[in-house]
């Protein structure tokens, strides 16, 4: 018997993705408890990963990551799988929630004409005061300007790709390769050609990969 | 062919593992590499070297304490329609049920009563009767 194949494999494995999608955000929506822990289960790391990232202080990160959830909860109805995948959606949601408290933030303490920060080096005080290689690598990340931050995050660490940065980013995929060679031509600068005993530590520990 | 130019682009955004860079550009970077060895490995060294630093700057997990609150509120939030629901079918029968009663009230007094006093009627009746018997 004939099979009709209706396109290439990695669109019908998109249209799969997509269609479970589609199903699992319809059993959210429908209060199914285990769709809800489903869901949790999958999109937590990335939501938790980007909070964290994006605010340093812990407890306020787990609060973005819940408040990212109440709205995942409470919009699920009007997610469109046709759109976006579950995770890049509810990531989208985190990142615009943690970019609105940094916005807020710096108007609080600036005022409301404060332009976003700078693209500029992570501050030798930050780097200096954070002592151990790990925590100097860290904190060197987290001076970056949030946007790179981001980009870094999703790319680097969390292993998506330049056009699901994007999409959570709301940018264009060039725009993500700009904010991620900007942010890595910082930490080289920072990283390696002015701290070389940091990255020959860093080497050892990992066991010196070639 | 990928050039010289492209091939550092993306070495100096996506860093050294040629896997993880933008598929539809994996295969001409490969062939870069293999190609302009020379010009290609010095550039992902350099990627490498920070891609190592950047290892250690992993963010930790979420605690599971966070996801089983997370899953909670979101159980709690979807579900809100069966107490609400379960709540006015409450006080829709309750109210039906006060309405119907205070409309029947009346009628349904004469035959309760009678009941009532049937029964004890008969009990009465039948202690008359051994009462007669005793006699």
């Amino acid at each position: 018997m004939l099979r009709v194949i209706s396109g290439p494999p990695s669109d019908r494995r998109q249209s799969d993705a997509r269609a479970g999608d589609r199903a699992l955000a319809l059993s959210v929506s429908r209060g199914e408890r285990a769709a809800i822990a489903a869901l949790t289960r999958r999109c937590l790391p990335v939501v938790h990963s980007i909070a964290r990232r994006m605010i340093k202080d812990s407890s306020e990160a787990e609060d973005i990551a819940q408040e990212t959830f109440v709205k995942v909860w409470r919009a699920i109805d009007r997610y469109d799988a046709d759109r976006a995948r579950l995770e890049t959606w509810v990531a989208r949601i985190a990142t615009n929630l943690c970019l609105d408290r940094l916005r807020k933030r710096r108007e609080a303490t600036l005022g409301e004409d404060a332009p976003e920060r700078a693209d500029t080096a992570p501050r030798a005080d930050a780097l200096l005061a954070a002592g151990g290689s790990a925590a100097r690598v860290r904190a060197a990340v987290q001076a970056l300007p949030d946007r790179q931050r981001l980009a870094l995050e999703l790319c680097s660490f969390q292993d998506r790709t330049n056009i699901e940065a994007a999409e959570i980013l709301g940018v264009s995929v060039e725009a993500v390769e700009s904010l991620l060679a900007r942010a890595r031509r910082t930490l080289r600068k920072e990283l390696l050609e002015e701290s070389r005993d940091l990255i020959d530590g860093l080497s050892g520990a990992h066991g010196g990969e070639g | 062919m990928m050039g010289q130019d492209r091939f550092g682009a993306l070495c100096d955004a996506y860093g050294s593992d040629i896997d993880r860079w933008p598929e539809a550009e994996r295969q001409a970077a490969h062939a870069f590499a293999e190609a302009k060895p020379l010009i290609a490995q010095p550039r992902l060294e350099a990627a490498r070297a920070l891609d190592e630093a950047l290892s250690s700057a992993v963010i930790e997990p979420a605690s599971e304490a966070l996801y089983q609150r997370i899953v909670a509120e979101g159980i709690r939030v979807r579900t809100p329609q069966r107490p609400t629901w379960a709540a006015a079918a409450a006080a829709v029968m309750l109210t039906l049920g006060l309405g119907a009663g205070w409309v029947a009230a009346p009628v349904a007094e004469t035959p309760a009563d009678d009941v009532y006093a049937s029964a004890f009627g008969a009990f009465d009746s039948a202690d008359a009767l051994s009462l007669e018997e005793d006699v």
